[in-house]
């Protein structure tokens, strides 16, 4: 994460468009290090274990394969640290913040509610 | 960035109630800290951790801290999180 490539302003707008569609054709997007399969930090796999938990489908993009996007996302969303999370279009932070979602119940009653 | 340096900087950040700084690597760079202030009263979870998260960006950017695991409570919230966790 030290060091994310510097990118363009007609970079950032195409990341930003692929962002915007992700998140229009996904109810839970999970921009993360990794696959699911195979998460590349702590926790990634935390929040992919949550959404296996919870049961529905969701979008995970592997933001090692693509650190432009990484770069692209810290600034679209103003916060510095991988995972990255939308649900229903909105972000909702990290790991931490997908954990308490997760436990207080939120998140199953926006996913399946 | 040290422990102390951590806790040193929510403490003049945020003036909070209570810190709690654990490093989880063995180095100096994985941390997750728990911080208990009034300030969060009436704060969803996302705004909450962006007022801790703001006063690590450089760090964050340069790699000195890799990670940062944050848990936000109000002083009414902490004891009964407190004792789930420690």
């Amino acid at each position: 994460m030290a060091t994310l490539p510097e990118i363009t302003e007609e970079q950032f707008s195409e990341y930003k468009a692929q962002v915007e569609k992700d998140i229009k054709e996904h109810a839970a997007v999970l921009y993360m290090r990794g696959v699911p399969e195979a998460p590349r930090c702590g926790f990634s796999a935390r929040s992919v274990a949550v959404f296996e938990d919870v049961g529905v489908p969701y979008h995970a993009v592997d933001l090692d394969s693509d650190r432009g996007l990484w770069k692209a996302l810290t600034r679209i969303n103003d916060w510095p640290t991988s995972p990255q999370i939308f649900i229903k279009g909105e972000f909702v932070g990290g790991c931490d913040n997908i954990v308490e979602m997760w436990e207080s119940g939120e998140l199953q009653q926006i996913l399946k509610g | 960035m040290l422990p102390h340096e951590v806790k040193g900087r929510i403490e003049s950040g945020i003036s909070p109630e209570e810190v709690i700084v654990r490093e989880f690597s063995g180095g100096t760079d994985h941390y997750e800290v728990f911080v208990v202030s009034s300030q969060f009263e009436g704060l969803m979870s996302l705004k909450r951790h962006r007022l801790i998260m703001d006063l690590f960006r450089a760090e964050i950017k340069t790699g000195e801290v890799h990670a940062l695991s944050i848990k936000a409570y109000t002083p009414k919230e902490w004891p009964e999180k407190k004792k789930e966790f420690f």
